[in-house]
């Protein structure tokens, strides 16, 4: 996992790139992706795991749980639109060991589970949100539930790749 | 076979540089490690600069911090150049045993703190 001989030679490639490059030799681009990945993270795990609350019942007295997920969800949005770019920015800046990294591979997994479930979550329920806490689905609180595991874990992991 | 020659020319150009990101947990604060000599290899880049020292037999990867930060102490990329003198103060990789993680630089007479 560590070493040079487990590298795949596509990130080599693009590590050794003049993309690869720039990034490291650059004084601004990396702290920047960086930075905007952190807001981007702060954007989407804040709004999507509020958002999961009020799901679960809390904050019912204060807002219905459809304006929630009108307000909340363009939130998550623009929070993935930062996170996408700067994430592939810091990527590129050291892809070989980052494509062998095992976090880094469990990340991206939990990330595709996260996104897979939100999406399923709108086509099962955004017609049902406006009688939500009326009748909450079952299938719907395990999946908010998931949801909130999930993207908890995101940033964790993205976090330990640094450590572990 | 010269894509495969110009790959691992790639890799052995980058195995040093890059093969030293694991954070910076995994360091031995009980032994410091001292290395003065001339810079054999410098990489003044993100997500951290690096210098190659020889010390105690062997050539280590000296992890420093990264370049915005060397900059604000002070540490151009001049400075630790190819060929330049340099002073290392660190702790040794727990992982692998030619790495160190620099605490301390002393460059010319002038000590600049990673930290």
């Amino acid at each position: 996992m560590e070493s040079a001989a487990h590298w795949p030679i596509w990130a080599v490639a693009l590590q050794e790139s003049v993309f690869g490059l720039g990034i490291r030799h650059s004084t601004w681009i990396y702290p920047t992706a960086n930075i905007l990945h952190v807001i981007g993270i702060a954007l989407l795990v804040g709004s999507i795991i509020a958002l999961d609350l009020r799901l679960l019942g809390f904050g019912r007295k204060n807002i219905p749980a459809a304006a929630a997920s009108r307000f909340l969800t363009p939130i998550a949005v623009v929070g993935i639109l930062l996170i996408v770019p700067s994430g592939l920015t810091l990527f590129t800046a050291d892809a070989g060991p980052l494509a062998a990294n095992r976090v880094l591979q469990v990340k991206l997994v939990l990330v595709a589970l996260g996104l897979l479930n939100a999406i399923l979550f709108r086509l099962l329920w955004e017609r049902r949100l406006p009688r939500w806490d009326r009748e909450r689905p079952g299938l719907g609180i395990v999946q908010v539930l998931a949801s909130m595991a999930i993207w908890l874990c995101v940033p964790v992991l993205g976090r330990l790749i640094a450590y572990l | 076979m010269r894509k495969i020659l110009s790959v691992t020319a790639a890799l052995a150009l980058v195995a040093g540089g890059a093969a030293a990101h694991h954070g910076w947990g995994s360091y031995d604060a009980s032994k410091v490690v001292t290395l003065e000599g001339p810079v054999i290899e410098s990489r003044y880049e993100f997500p951290h600069g690096e210098i190659v020292l020889e010390g105690e037999g062997k050539k280590w990867q000296v992890v420093l911090a990264p370049p915005s930060r060397l900059q604000a102490r002070g540490v151009v990329r001049e400075d630790i150049e190819v060929g330049k003198r340099v002073k290392a103060e660190g702790y040794p990789s727990t992982v692998r045993d030619n790495e160190m993680r620099a605490e301390r630089l002393t460059i010319a007479g002038r000590v600049f703190e990673m930290r």
